[in-house]
């Protein structure tokens, strides 16, 4: 076991230690237990996903299938997800050490003379490390069967960014909503409307890249979808009922959001890349119809970057430049949402048809 | 040696676009609209600078506009988004000295809008690469800041 005894070692040369060993570990588990290698497409981002335990690699999955690819990269950023419960991993190495960190880690920390990034997630007992040197990161789960609902809506979210600070691609907050290949990233803090304008839009015929985060190709100018899921709260769920039965997790708690796969909704309803056109900021505002209205830059970046950079830790400074560069090469406009999703939709669709003039 | 002011890199991401500039504090989670001269102040403040040489570089001649300058600025260090540090005036000669354009500039009033609705939320990184000697949670400071003031 490794003792930290000299007082010269500060808490963050700890915390790197102990996260460079819970990689190495992991990396020892994968290979004595000969786990399988998945590989996801996710845009230019490819991942090669080792995953523990039949039940947990259900559950991490199911929401990134659709990028499952049967062709392996050897340049793919490796990702393996332990769960404590599997017979063949067993339990955390140096716990106790890494509990005694667990408080401060739940924000983030990032090391960047050794290029390590770490957080550690309370609600689900998840730890994540990642390595941008070893283009590699572990999930170690102490059981996979109390997940959040989040974390099976959209796994590997912090990873998958870590993954892309050193690209020139980026995770953005937002929902994706296309007309054909074109499409408009629909963007705002939560309780915005984008879920519900998702879903609405999904009803009238538009499609849909996920609704909370997607990869930017800031190159191609293209959204590749991350997650098949979309969430609906109590309030969406009454104004779209059709959703129903396509609803994932019926028997969810109280405060959990229903869940639904878009692939699930109609054919091509589903869709894994869209042409970036315009970002659109919407605004519950209650009216009679939706109004939409040119936004200036600086209103885009206040609605884009802080909510993406609060959920998305780690790479805040490379993370905004991005963002801003973005923002600097995309129309945006203000949508004041009208009270009846569909007539959302519908204006939705005729700014994608109208080529978002 | 002289009290100037440095903005906190190590803290706040900021972009221009246009005639505004939008600033994230990673530590408190504030973001800010910044407007009129304030983009202008702000961009002067990359580098260690006193209130004086900001306001001779804005134009703004009067007690009152230095004093608005100075209001601002100091809203700054309260949000952590600004630090006040000392520093040897003689290094600033040559820097920063009032452009040409300058002295026929008509002063505006800076425009510094703060949001706190994703306060909460946004406050990270408590550990992020701390001190190499004093750990956790002192971090770093650049060399000649002084953060007690």
């Amino acid at each position: 076991m490794t003792k930290f005894s000299s007082a010269a070692v500060t808490r963050s040369e700890k915390i790197a230690c102990l996260g460079v060993m819970l990689l190495d570990r992991a990396i020892e588990i994968a290979d004595a237990s000969q786990i399988a290698t998945r590989t996801y497409r996710f845009g230019p981002l490819t991942v090669a996903l080792q995953t523990a335990g039949r039940e947990y690699s259900q559950r991490l999955t199911s929401a990134i299938d659709f990028a499952c690819s049967k062709d392996c990269d050897a340049e793919a950023f490796r990702i393996i997800a332990l769960d404590s419960t599997d017979p063949g991993v067993g339990s955390l190495p140096h716990s106790e050490y890494l509990r005694a960190y667990s408080r401060q880690l739940e924000q983030q920390f990032e090391c960047r003379s050794v290029q390590l990034m770490m957080r550690y997630d309370a609600h689900g007992d998840i730890w994540r490390v990642a390595s941008f040197a070893r283009r590699l990161a572990v999930v170690w789960t102490a059981d996979a069967r109390r997940l959040p609902d989040w974390e099976i809506a959209a796994p590997l979210r912090d990873v998958l960014h870590w993954a892309s600070i050193p690209t020139p691609w980026f995770l953005t907050h937002g929902a994706a909503i296309g007309a054909g290949d074109n499409g408009i990233l629909f963007t705002g803090p939560g309780g915005s409307g984008k879920s519900t304008t998702t879903a609405a839009a999904l009803l009238s015929g538009l499609r849909t890249g996920g609704d909370d985060f997607v990869l930017l190709d800031p190159i191609e100018r293209e959204m590749h979808a991350l997650y098949d899921s979309v969430r609906l709260d109590a309030d969406g769920q009454q104004r779209l009922a059709n959703f129903s039965a396509a609803v994932i997790n019926p028997s969810r708690s109280a405060t959990e959001k229903a869940q639904f796969r878009a692939s699930a909704v109609r054919p091509n309803a589903f869709a894994p890349r869209l042409r970036l056109g315009a970002i659109v900021l919407p605004h519950l505002a209650q009216a009679e119809k939706t109004v939409v209205a040119p936004a200036t830059q600086s209103e885009v970046m206040r609605a884009l970057a802080p909510s993406t950079l609060l959920l998305l830790r780690g790479g805040q400074m490379e993370t905004t430049a991005k963002l801003a560069a973005l923002v600097r090469s995309t129309p945006g406009f203000r949508m004041e949402l009208g009270r009846d999703p569909a007539e959302v939709a519908l204006t939705l669709a005729g700014m994608m048809h109208g080529r978002f003039q | 040696m002289t009290a100037a002011y440095v903005a906190n890199r190590e803290a706040v991401a900021s972009e221009q676009f246009d005639d505004e500039a939008v600033l994230i504090n990673f530590q408190t989670g504030t973001y800010y609209s910044l407007r009129g001269t304030a983009p202008e102040i702000w961009d002067l403040v990359q580098e260690p600078n006193t209130v004086d040489r900001i306001a001779e570089r804005l134009g703004a001649r009067d007690l009152g506009a230095q004093q608005t300058i100075d209001a601002m600025l100091a809203q700054l260090v309260a949000d952590s988004c600004v630090l006040v540090c000392d520093i040897d005036e003689a290094r600033l000669n040559g820097k920063t000295k009032p452009a040409a354009a300058a002295a026929a500039k008509q002063f505006t009033a800076p425009i510094v809008q703060a949001f706190h609705d994703l306060q909460e939320l946004i406050v990270v990184d408590p550990v992020h690469e701390v001190d190499p000697m004093d750990g956790w949670p002192n971090r770093p400071l650049p060399f000649g800041l002084d953060t007690n003031r």
